[in-house]
């Protein structure tokens, strides 16, 4: 069994929970769920961003822990995602002239033009993943491998995603100071929609909108490349926040309240509806209307959706979304979310189905998980390429965030 | 046909004092400057042999016996003195007289302002390009001195402090690189003149206007020239004018009433261009009134070049400023630099006292809370900080 299959281990860092999927590829690279373990982070993860070390790789252990019993398997080497306000992606382009004589492209030729396309990044920040979006080859767009044509002038399109690289590096930390190895670190909103769009999805063009419990991160597929990719530090618990602010509950009965009853929407038919919490231990007895619940988490849900659309509509992407949006995310359970986003983005709109091998449906159909789901995806991938998609051609940024 | 001439070009005559100014004068006419007329002034009988220049007068024979003035500005000034009349008759109908001196010379110092006081009497606009020595030399209160006593006299002064120049050297330069690059910024300073004083460009500046601006200022003004490249040129010009040192940071575009903008280029320069930079322009120093002059220079490569010269304000309003401000402080806003473009920061003089500066009216704030979002980093928008609840930014009544 362990020379033939192979364990991968995704594992996200999230703002309200730790979450650890643990995948097996067989001998034919199929991939099977076996074990999936999560922990809450009780606050030691704030917008995505690990704020309380000890906290963090309590809930970590925890997780893994949990991941491990279910799975059967001994954990070692996790896949790792990450993501922050501070991750920024950004498109570069690289022009390289073909000097040999045959002008035949050549496997240097290629690295000279990823070389060309590295951007000059300010101080302090560091490459997390470059993704070749395409090659063109004397002008002629759309070519995926130019190795052996002839040419006199070779371009590359490169989807570059970037971050402060101290804060890039603290899941790292937290992870290593477990005594566990991190295999590659991801950003989360690619494992998401690794997850959760289909090919044919990446194919026509679609958005995806991880809509977390401290992040909201989106990004946007066509032609089976990555094109823009964003991170709103805005969130779930922003919806519960603006909850307790605004109907002046304590953030546990505000959280309860969205849960059961939010909705992105507003239900006519909840005019004039109330609903009573009752007297708990220290808590009073409260009525709240459901109508002002429902204002209040769609102002928060459509401003989030219609910064998404502003910032599409500048990169000039909405045209390209033939396939529509993808719902993922915890905050893809909020009742009418599917509606809002067709209302707002006006396209279908709908919540993913995480189309991962084949395991206990229970997990897959789990939108909180589709992160972790797609860091094992992608791990999977990278074992079957040989990790060359991170250490080939794109070598200017191999290795030095998760060290070896 | 010589009278004629003269009765259309504006005579400039060139006056190269001591041994910096004569060296500069005698680079210049090499350079093939526009002037009609060059005098190379010096007591130093070895130096003024060579010089290259056809007119040029020893001074002091009887004083200095042949040698330099060793830096003593009484000495240089008495030399002069003692031929002011065959000085006056060389500088007799000349329109512009631009006096070439080192203050911390001798001859240089102390003869500038005898030599301004004689072009003034024969009736030309003086203006004196007056080399500041490096700090180093040590010769600061010397300089300073000079300057003082060539201001009274001179329309208007031009101060080439060597030290920026210094300033602006990589590390490592050596001494002929540094006293190389003055001189070049200096003969810059003067073939930008030359140009501008030019009647066959495609605009030019008016000598009237020019004399107009500077007459009897007794001030010193500011002169730089700078060159941009590449794209959207007007606004990289804009940005160096902002930038050069020699201008103080832009500070005195807000305050000067008068600029003269000579802009040449290798090819001809579009309409809009030059429009562009005039705006520009405009909108950093509304107060001002932009004398401008364009040229074509062939040989000059695709760059934009650009000279421009202005006269300080001068110290003395801010002195009086406060006794006048109970009496009279409605006359005194219009006076005050109104700064229309908010692209172009430029720093208010910290002299002007307070009271008359517009405040905005402040509202208190209202105490919006951000509930578990208090403490931490802020989500910052689009300016909107949105970890405040989005019903309470957009004003939603719960109803």
């Amino acid at each position: 069994m362990f020379d033939r299959s192979e364990i991968i281990v995704g594992l996200e860092i999230g703002t309200t929970k730790v979450c650890a999927v643990v995948g097996e590829a067989d001998a034919e690279g199929a991939l099977q769920i076996i074990g999936v373990g999560t922990e809450l982070t009780r606050g030691a993860v704030r917008k995505g961003e690990i704020v309380n070390r000890d906290l963090a790789e309590e809930a970590i252990r925890g997780a893994l822990a949990a991941a491990e019993e279910s799975a059967d398997v001994e954990l070692r080497r996790v896949y790792l995602s990450v993501t922050g306000s501070h991750i920024e992606g950004n498109n570069y382009h690289g022009v390289h002239p073909i000097a040999s004589v045959d002008r035949e492209i050549e496997e240097e030729d290629l690295t000279a033009v990823a070389r060309k396309a590295r951007p000059q990044l300010t101080e302090g920040r560091e490459v997390l993943h470059a993704l070749c979006q395409g090659y063109r080859v004397d002008g002629q767009g759309g070519v995926d491998n130019p190795l052996g044509r002839f040419a006199s002038r070779l371009e590359v399109d490169v989807h570059v995603l970037s971050g402060q690289i101290t804060r890039l590096q603290n899941p790292v930390y937290a992870v290593k100071g477990l005594g566990l190895q991190v295999e590659d670190l991801i950003f989360a909103g690619r494992a998401s929609a690794r997850a959760a769009l289909s090919p044919e999805q990446c194919e026509q063009g679609a958005l995806l909108i991880d809509l977390g419990a401290g992040t909201t991160e989106y990004v946007v597929y066509h032609n089976r490349s990555l094109r823009h990719s964003r991170v709103i530090a805005v969130g779930g618990e922003h919806v519960s926040n603006d909850i307790s602010v605004g109907l002046k509950l304590s953030n546990a009965r505000a959280e309860k309240l969205k849960l059961e009853h939010g909705a992105a929407m507003p239900d006519p038919a909840a005019h004039g509806q109330t609903y009573n919490f009752t007297s708990d231990v220290g808590l009073d007895n409260r009525t709240v209307s459901i109508s002002h619940l429902h204002q209040i988490v769609h102002a928060r849900l459509e401003e989030l959706l219609l910064l998404i659309r502003d910032d599409l509509a500048r990169e000039g992407l909405l045209a390209h979304l033939r396939a529509g949006v993808v719902l993922t995310g915890g905050g893809a359970r909020m009742s009418a979310m599917e509606r809002l986003a067709a209302h707002v983005f006006q396209m279908p709109a709908q919540t993913a189905r995480a189309t991962v091998g084949s395991g206990p449906s229970s997990i897959l159909d789990e939108p909180e998980c589709s992160t972790a789901l797609g860091l094992v995806k992608l791990g999977a991938q990278q074992r079957d390429t040989g990790r060359h998609s991170r250490t080939g051609v794109f070598n200017w940024l191999a290795g030095k965030l998760v060290g070896s | 046909m010589a009278e004629q001439l003269k009765s259309k070009e504006v005579s400039v005559k060139v006056v190269g004092l001591g041994n910096a100014g004569g060296r500069v004068v005698d680079s210049l006419a090499a350079l093939g400057f526009p002037a009609n007329r060059f005098l190379a002034l010096d007591t130093d009988s070895e130096k003024l042999q060579h010089c290259q220049l056809a007119e040029k007068l020893q001074l002091g024979e009887s004083i200095r016996r042949g040698w330099g003035c060793s830096g003593d500005a009484s000495a240089g000034a008495a030399c002069l003195r003692a031929a002011k009349d065959t000085l006056a008759g060389k500088l007799a109908d000349t329109d512009l007289v631009l006096i070439v001196s080192g203050l911390a010379g001798g001859l240089g110092g102390g003869g500038a302002p005898v030599v301004a006081e004689i072009a003034a009497n024969a009736g030309a606009l003086v203006v004196a390009l007056a080399i500041k020595p490096f700090e180093l030399e040590g010769l600061d209160a010397q300089a300073e001195e000079s300057l003082q006593r060539l201001r009274g006299i001179a329309d208007t002064v031009v101060c080439m402090p060597n030290q920026t120049v210094m300033d602006c050297q990589p590390n490592g330069a050596s001494v002929p690189e540094c006293f190389e690059a003055a001189n070049n910024l200096i003969l810059e300073a003067l073939l930008g003149i030359g140009r501008l004083l030019r009647t066959n460009g495609q605009m030019n500046i008016d000598f009237e206007h020019f004399h107009s601006l500077f007459t009897g200022q007794h001030a010193e003004s500011v002169l730089a020239t700078l060159e941009v490249m590449g794209d959207s040129r007007p606004r990289a010009l804009m940005d160096a004018i902002l930038r050069h040192p020699q201008l103080d940071a832009g500070k005195l575009l807000g305050q000067t009433d008068g600029i003269v903008l000579c802009l040449s280029s290798g090819g001809d320069l579009p309409m809009d261009e030059v429009e562009e930079v005039v705006n520009h322009l405009r909108d950093a120093a509304p107060t001002a009134k932009v004398l401008l002059g364009v040229h074509s220079e062939s040989g000059q490569g695709d760059g934009l070049a650009a000279l421009v010269m202005m006269p300080k304000p001068t110290d003395k309003p801010t002195a009086e400023a406060d006794v006048e401000a109970d009496a009279e402080p409605v006359n005194r806003l219009e006076e005050l630099p109104v700064n229309s473009s908010p692209a172009i920061v430029i720093e208010t003089p910290p002299a002007r006292p307070a009271l008359w500066t517009a405040h905005q009216q402040q509202l208190p704030l209202i105490n919006i809370s951000k509930g578990r979002f208090d403490k931490g980093e802020p989500t910052l928008l689009n300016g909107e900080d949105l970890d405040i609840p989005t019903y309470q930014r957009r004003n939603i009544v719960l109803n």
